[in-house]
């Protein structure tokens, strides 16, 4: 083999792609050849900097949660598409970001449960950007036709919460690494007082607060970033006494836990995975102290 | 048709490679706005098309569906006049194996030329690139992804690395500029598709 066609080959040998035959002569010429094993060398480099994880871009979490939402919902609600019909097409040209050809064209099958199911997803959130027009008549993703108020009800308006959250504008109301900003300024949006506390030191960094809808009430809802991962943490009064204990569960690639002590129900939401989400709720059910019962201020919801 | 369990199981699978679908149409489109919307139609298209499915590598028919999504994008787009015509015979790869043996350790600190150099590749170069090198992709995939010839994706391969290690070698030693006497031959299979292993 001469280096001209070494050259040629090179890529494929480093590739493993080369048949046995063609390895092994150009095995023999690498050895002979310092200026093709160069080469060889240079593909090497240049496959191990290519592989750099630096490199790679990571799917955003809104994108995972709409298209995971999307397929859970094509199986969900795939056998009622007239329901979804209404209004449907606009709300998935939103959805689409009015650049697509319209819904009809998706065609049958999966494919029409799936753009049905979008439209729904694009209901949905809509319905929760405009949540302070009517939030009562609200219901996330197609969950009127669930019992209300029960529990899988809450994780999906947790889960909803949670992904209008991370909409660019949407996150925070207040924006303080600072407890004693953050936890002033609740004082006169609500009518209780959410415990407040940084925990940087262990990983979870308090960024910020925002007044958020849940449960038929206002929420209070303080704000943890780990690394690139954001967590919701909603708090709200509690309409009964008692304490529960810790309780995950997982929702189209999200964890959730909830507990309530000390008179709170807690809700915590993030892409983070399952086992530092409980620390961090451990953290957080640790600091629940009996100070913060509900009616401990009197001052009417903003 | 799949039956609805597995039809479940086949979109939910999908999602592992979320970012694997991901990358490549970042790396394609360079917009993460733009490769967002490319990965959703995507999805659409996988979960419509399922029942087309037979056999092989998921991963690669998921990524094949995404490249084909960011074209017609692209297509739609106005950049593309430029993209698509791109003649690669217009274009030799400069060839950087002369460069000073220390430009191949590739440093940290040269990262950021590489990713500059990557993104300023061809599209069709580029594709062939990150299938490979990212997301490991046999020549046989890649060639099916992209609707050519086994031998025009190695002709691909050979000067996208080209042009990266001169981008890269460029930093650190001036001998990798040295203009290539490499002939064109990107006119596909040019007889060394025989040298091959077998692919199925």
């Amino acid at each position: 083999m001469n280096c001209e066609e070494a050259r040629t080959l090179v890529h494929a040998y480093a590739d493993g792609e080369l048949a046995l035959e063609s390895a092994l002569e150009i095995e023999r010429h690498l050895a002979e050849c310092a200026g093709c094993a160069r080469e060889r060398a240079s593909l090497a480099a240049l496959s191990a900097a290519l592989g750099d994880p630096e490199l790679q871009y990571s799917a955003p979490p809104a994108l995972r949660a709409r298209i995971a939402t999307a397929i859970a919902d094509a199986f969900d609600e795939g056998a009622a598409p007239a329901e979804a019909d209404r209004g449907g097409a606009a709300h998935v040209r939103w959805w689409r970001r009015g650049r697509r050809r319209s819904i009809a064209a998706f065609g049958a099958g999966f494919g029409a449960n799936l753009g049905w199911a979008l439209a729904g997803a694009a209901c949905a959130l809509l319905a929760v950007a405009t949540i302070n027009v009517n939030p009562v008549s609200w219901r996330p993703f197609g969950a009127a036709a669930r019992p209300s108020a029960s529990r899988a009800a809450l994780e999906n308006e947790v889960l909803a919460s949670h992904l209008r959250s991370l909409m660019p504008g949407h996150l925070m109301d207040v924006t303080s690494t600072d407890q004693h900003t953050v936890k002033p300024w609740f004082n006169g949006r609500i009518d209780f007082s959410p415990p407040v506390n940084d925990f940087a030191a262990e990983g979870f960094r308090l960024i910020g607060g925002r007044l958020d809808y849940l449960d038929g009430r206002t929420v209070a809802v303080l704000i943890y970033q780990r690394r690139k991962h954001i967590v919701n943490v909603f708090v709200w009064p509690a309409g009964e006494s008692g304490e529960s204990t810790i309780d995950s569960t997982a929702m189209h690639g999200f964890n959730l836990v909830h507990w309530r002590r000390g008179g709170m129900n807690v809700w915590l939401v993030s892409d983070l995975n399952a086992n530092a989400l409980r620390d961090l709720a451990r953290l957080l059910r640790s600091e629940s102290t009996p100070a913060s019962i509900p009616g401990s201020a009197s001052v009417p919801p903003a | 048709m799949l039956n609805r369990d597995d039809a479940r199981k086949f979109h939910e699978s999908l999602l592992e490679w979320l970012d694997d679908a991901y990358n490549l149409a970042r790396w394609l489109m360079r917009d993460d706005h733009e490769a967002q919307d490319a990965v959703q139609e995507a999805f659409v298209r996988a979960i419509r098309f399922a029942g087309g499915f037979r056999g092989g590598d998921r991963r690669a028919w998921l990524l094949a569906i995404v490249r084909n999504v960011c074209y017609t994008q692209l297509a739609r787009s106005r950049a593309t006049a430029t993209t698509i015509m791109f003649d690669e015979e217009q274009h030799p790869g400069a060839n950087a194996t002369d460069s000073d043996p220390a430009a191949v350790a590739i440093s940290q600190n040269d990262r950021q030329a590489l990713l500059h150099a990557l993104e300023a590749l061809p599209m069709e170069y580029r594709e062939a690139i990150v299938m490979r090198e990212m997301h490991g992709l046999s020549y046989k995939e890649i060639a099916d992804a992209a609707d050519v010839p086994i031998g025009t994706v190695m002709s691909r391969l050979a000067r996208a690395r080209d042009r990266l290690l001169l981008a890269l070698g460029g930093r650190t030693s001036a001998s990798a500029a040295e203009p290539s006497a490499k002939p064109g031959d990107s006119s596909g299979n040019s007889g060394k598709g025989g040298r091959l292993r077998q692919v199925r």
